[in-house]
């Protein structure tokens, strides 16, 4: 009984690898750079990957090889951009999601909309790993916020 | 709760998921191919091999058809595939001289990072670059 329900708890496990995928989507099309090592989207482009889901109308992703697979490393997003984090929507201009550092940075009209607050400002840096915002506003000071995590 | 499981005819709960598993892997199998064909002995059944920079290039297609001496349409499903991608698509024209070789059809471009379906392609040669047309989705093999 045991090891029957072990094997179930297994197989759906192995649900939810097989649907968590990394994806560009673009209505105008996609530009495969093997060079330099990239993707450009151009259109309403739709880019996912494990952490965030972002939509902009220009996308620019780095990769890089990493036991024979590819990994989006770095990707610049321009115009009209909307990132999505947990139930977090970051909204700016423009935008550059670093993988490696964890660390997305959005320029421009930018805004945190999530269940519990709005703020706005012109320049956002959002920590992914240590669960900080910081937001800059030009001539005013800035605001910087910690979410503390109960462990 | 353990007379509620012994209700659950767990048997058919495991044959299920291992059912709905095998249909996943196999509509979603990213490592799919095309089937060639290398019957090369007439225009009908197109197949040829470059020696290019980067390794040998495959090319077969339905049908070769030469318009001028730098410019071959490949009627039918063509296949472009070398040691970095695979691209398949239908009545694509090589233009020797720009070195652009392009379609207007449905095309599907698989590497080692994933697959990519577009409405047509543009690939430079001398850029070493490839635009995949209209709509476009790039599914990665990240995860």
């Amino acid at each position: 009984m045991r090891i029957k329900i072990s094997l179930i708890f297994f197989l759906l496990l192995n649900y939810s690898v097989s649907f968590a995928e990394s994806y560009i989507k673009a209505s105008n099309g996609i530009t495969w750079d093997k060079n330099n090592m990239t993707y450009s989207a151009e259109g309403d482009v739709e880019f996912q990957n494990d952490e965030i889901k972002a939509y902009a109308n220009k996308i620019k992703a780095f990769y890089n090889i990493e036991n024979e697979k590819e990994v989006f490393e770095i990707v610049n997003l321009d115009t009209d951009v909307k990132i999505y984090y947990n139930d977090e929507i970051f909204s700016s201009n423009s935008a550059t999601y670093n993988k490696l550092s964890s660390l997305i940075t959005l320029y421009g009209d930018v805004s945190i909309v999530s269940p519990k607050r709005y703020l706005s400002g012109d320049e956002l840096i959002v920590d992914l790993q240590n669960n900080t915002r910081t937001l800059k506003t030009i001539e005013e000071d800035s605001l910087a916020e910690a979410f503390i995590k109960d462990e | 709760m353990s007379n509620f499981l012994k209700k659950i005819n767990l048997n058919l709960i495991i044959l299920l998921l291992l059912l709905s598993q095998f249909i996943i892997f196999f509509f979603n199998s990213s490592t799919e191919r095309a089937t060639f064909n290398y019957r090369s002995d007439s225009l009908e059944k197109f197949t040829t091999m470059i020696l290019g920079e980067k390794g040998v290039d495959v090319i077969t297609a339905d049908k070769m058809i030469k318009i001028k001496d730098d410019k071959t349409l490949l009627i039918g499903n063509t296949s472009l595939k070398n040691n970095e991608y695979e691209i398949s698509s239908k009545n694509v024209t090589v233009d020797s001289q720009n070195k652009i070789t392009s379609s207007s059809h449905k095309t599907q471009t698989i590497n080692d990072q994933g697959t990519l379906k577009s409405e047509g392609f543009e690939y430079d040669q001398n850029k070493d670059i490839i635009k995949f047309k209209g709509e476009s989705e790039f599914y990665s093999n990240e995860n």
